[in-house]
């Protein structure tokens, strides 16, 4: 007799084996009460460990943790301090006065002239930086003077750019000190010990996996963010930072406490609605429509933009993005300061009127299709389609769309733009919107309109708050009159932190160095 | 009964033997093999180099970002050495392999080997363990329903295999991955959701990326079984009233061991360049990830070096199986290769 189970027991026995083998090794504590680091989930590794030189969220990420920053914005925009207790801002300049017994990472005293020479460098253009024409305006001149006995650093500019205080919030502005300068290549692919001014000390860095940070001892330059809106708890001591791409994932991680917060630019955050997480929904990307307002292009005329501008809802734009969004009257939202929200100067949806204009013209539509696969691109396309125009749609990769249509290098006539605006100023959309062509310039739309330059020049030569918004009423009127931009929705991103932690929100991102837990 | 067991077919004599003069068929055998390994690590280089000119968008903005002007641009364009001719570029990075220079990643500036270095180990780790599990329950499994329907017999059996092995085979990595997540880790709390923290990590990406090769080998080793258990040799066999391991693993086994291997060899091929999805659902940081990202940011040096070093790691997977299964029957010596 041919005996045939034998098998089926060594299957079971493997089985049994892996399956005994997971679970023979128990998974990390978690933080607060179960005395872990805190795990935060980034969706994509670091370009770079050089905080004048990140463009991406992780990179902001790391040097928010490691390079502190002369001041910080509040969750209200408003400017507080960081490695400066004080300052003075004039239209074209400002003077910073450092707090008192400042330190680098290895313990050695950070000088006023050790943060000038952190700055000269950003502001050089041989280091190739990012962020400097926010900070300083396009192609500006910058000189950096210090003294040390009086604690003082003074940025000086050649022309009035009154955005340089808060920019030096932004994390390219984030303070190296000497060890890091004096060797960039390795301040660009790894932690440098002693390049270190903020609170957290990379410690373990495994490219692509995770990195983990060590609070520093006595660290006495936080933001001083307004305390009745940070978070109860402890600052975690440990801090571990992981990439993971997939959103999903990162839920599932959250949901099993194998993570204590990350950030979600689609439906997993809906799995976090109460249960206890703390959730902040802030917006992510700013999109409205620029025309190629250059000759022989539709978008030269007027009467064109116009009725682009009448044949899209906004309202409709958004819910293709899940209708969290909000509904934007200016190419930034209502948390930017001196955002328009008057809708009666932005040119209102009428596919009735427009459809005159739009009837039988061809056009090109080109677009990014990293937000959401470009649906935002398709329901404008259908929306231009179903008045008549002929509208070719090319929804393309975010590289492929940047060439072609940041660099002008491709044919394309409409573009709905998807800005990822992290300083959350009006100046980061507006740099776009003006000035001379690529690659001279970054005008990609090659917009030529008299009055929005003169109120973009105003606001940017005051300090004033009040003059500063008139000016930039102004400006967006201008803009919106001529229907060079059409206002969309935003994109909101979630950030959901698990039961027991919470985060200052600021700026429209979690601050990763204002982290709490709690029991 | 007076017959002897009629052993598995002997192989053929070696092959080389021919008037009188005896050539060692090994010798031609690799002389081919490597041969074609040579052609192609050239295909290869050449392939990857021009492959990469074809993706659009322009690596340089890509990594100077949206706000960058068209000076900072061009500088980085000129770092890069993007400015150069395509023959000129083609130069340095032939000059720069043959010195064992896979070159520097635009994105991150990390030498490429140290990337693929990084990465590949997770990867590799996944694919063998994965191409264990899949050997240790397929063969088993495929030749058990084979013996156990031999004949006509246990037909509920037959069709639970043949339906289960379908299904599960034809369902995809990420599904059965979000399956796994789901009932694993949320529901049963037993393994973690994701991460590549500890051993436990493993189980569900090593599972993951197992089933349907399982599934797709068991079938196929249930079929050749059939095949097997119906020969001449096998029914003497039994007719000795053999014991069932020896039946089946000396006489049985063997016949079944060279379709099996080509298989396994195919699939560890595409498992280990073809993770990408598992990778993902598991935040699991291997190779297919970062090729991903690489091709986002146009970052040429990381896909081509990729490419490279996969390709090469699977010339070299089918020239291992094809060594392997000329031990075990010389015949394939002469034979077209696997590959």
């Amino acid at each position: 007799m041919v005996r045939t189970r034998s098998a089926v027991p060594a299957v079971l026995a493997a089985a049994a084996a892996l399956i005994a083998s997971g679970c023979t090794t128990s998974s990390e504590p978690s933080a607060g009460g179960g005395g872990g680091p805190f795990r935060y989930a980034v969706t994509s590794d670091a370009n770079t460990f050089d905080p004048a030189l990140g463009t991406a969220a992780t990179d902001y990420s790391l040097a928010r943790m490691q390079f502190g920053t002369l001041v910080y914005r509040d969750a209200d925009q408003s400017v507080v301090p960081g490695l400066a207790e004080k300052w003075t801002a004039e239209p074209d300049s400002a003077t910073f006065t450092l707090r008192g017994g400042l330190t680098c990472s290895d313990g050695k005293p950070l000088t006023a002239g050790d943060v000038a020479a952190s700055l000269r460098r950003w502001a050089d253009p041989k280091t190739g930086a990012a962020g400097t024409g926010l900070a300083f305006g396009p192609g500006a001149k910058v000189t950096v003077a210090s003294d040390d006995a009086a604690r003082t650093v003074t940025v000086k500019l050649a022309k009035p750019w009154s955005d340089l205080v808060p920019a030096m919030a932004m994390t390219n502005a984030g303070i190296v000190c000497p060890p890091g300068l004096k060797d960039p290549k390795a301040l660009n692919q790894g932690p440098v010990p002693g390049a270190g001014t903020g609170p957290y000390t990379l410690t373990d860095a495994q490219r692509g996996r995770q990195y983990t940070f060590k609070l520093r001892d006595g660290y006495n330059a936080f933001p001083a963010y307004e305390q009745a809106k940070v978070p109860a708890g402890e600052r975690p001591p440990t801090v571990r930072l992981s990439v993971v791409s997939n959103e999903s994932t990162a839920a599932n991680q959250l949901s099993t406490g194998e993570l204590d917060y990350a950030a979600f630019t689609g439906p997993d955050a809906a799995r976090f609605a109460g249960g206890g997480y703390h959730l902040h929904v802030q917006p992510l990307l700013r999109m409205f429509v620029v025309f190629n307002e250059r000759k022989g292009h539709p978008g030269a005329d007027p009467e064109f933009r116009k009725a682009v501008a009448q044949a899209l809802d906004p309202a409709a734009f958004n819910k293709v993005y899940g209708g969290k969004g909000e509904v934007m009257k200016s190419w930034s939202d209502s948390t930017s300061q001196c955002a328009n929200t008057d809708g009666s100067i932005v040119t209102r949806t009428d596919p009735a009127a427009a459809k005159k204009a739009l009837n039988g013209v061809s056009l090109k539509l080109n677009g990014t299709n990293s937000v959401a696969g470009g649906s935002g691109n398709t329901y404008v396309q259908e929306a231009l389609r179903a008045l008549g125009a002929k509208v070719a749609l090319r929804n393309v990769d975010n590289a492929t769309w940047a060439s072609d249509v940041l660099a002008n290098k491709g044919d394309w006539d409409v573009t709905v733009m998807a800005h990822l605006n992290f300083s959350g100023t009006l100046t980061a959309g507006a740099i776009l919107l003006t000035g001379p062509n690529p690659p001279e310039g970054r005008n990609f739309g090659g917009i030529r309109n008299a009055g929005f330059d003169a109120g973009f020049a105003k606001a940017m030569a005051t300090t004033d708050q009040a003059g500063k918004c008139a000016a930039w009423g102004a400006a967006q009127k201008a803009l919106l009159e001529r229907d060079d931009v059409v206002p969309l929705s935003t994109v909101p991103v979630a950030f959901v932190l698990g039961k027991n932690a919470d985060a200052v929100v600021t700026g429209g991102a979690v601050d990763p160095t204002s982290f709490r837990v709690q029991g | 009964m007076t017959a002897a067991v009629q052993e598995a077919p002997a192989p053929a004599p070696p092959p080389g033997k021919a008037g009188g003069r005896v050539r060692n068929p090994w010798i031609g055998f690799l002389a081919r093999r490597l041969a074609g390994l040579a052609g192609v690590l050239v295909t290869l280089v050449v392939v990857t180099f021009l492959m990469v000119q074809l993706i659009p968008g322009d690596p340089a903005r890509a990594l100077a970002g949206t706000d960058a002007t068209g000076a900072q641009v061009a500088r980085f364009r000129h770092e890069l050495g993007l400015d150069r001719s395509l023959p000129a570029q083609f130069g340095s990075y032939v000059s720069g392999l043959l010195h064992g220079d896979l070159g520097t990643s635009f994105q991150t500036r990390e030498p490429v080997a140290n990337v693929i270095g990084g990465r590949l180990p997770f990867t590799a780790e996944l694919a063998f363990l994965a191409i264990l599990l899949v050997l240790a329950v397929a063969v088993p499994l495929g030749m058990g329903v084979a013996v156990a329907t031999r004949g006509g017999r246990r037909r509920r059996l037959d069709a639970a295999f043949t339906f289960l092995t379908g299904l599960v085979g034809a369902t995809p990595e990420y599904v059965l991955g979000t399956l796994l997540v789901l009932v694993f880790a949320i529901s049963l709390r037993m393994l973690p959701a994701a991460g590549a923290a500890g051993l436990s990590a493993l189980v569900l990406p090593v599972v993951a990326v197992a089933l349907p090769s399982t599934c797709v080998l068991a079938r196929i080793v249930r079929r050749e079984a059939a095949v097997v258990l119906n020969q001449d040799y096998m029914r003497t066999a039994r007719g000795r009233r053999l014991p069932p391991l020896a039946l089946y693993a000396r006489h049985a086994l063997p016949n079944l061991l060279t379709g099996t291997l080509t298989m396994g060899g195919l699939m560890l091929t595409a498992m280990l360049g073809g993770t990408i999805i598992v990778e993902s659902v598991f935040a699991w940081p291997g190779l297919g990830g970062r090729v991903v990202q690489a091709i986002i940011n146009r970052d040429y040096p990381v896909i081509q070096g990729t490419v490279l070093v996969l390709g090469i790691l699977a010339a070299l997977l089918n020239l291992l199986i094809d060594v392997l299964l000329g031990l075990l029957d010389p015949r394939t010596l002469t034979a077209r290769s696997t590959s």
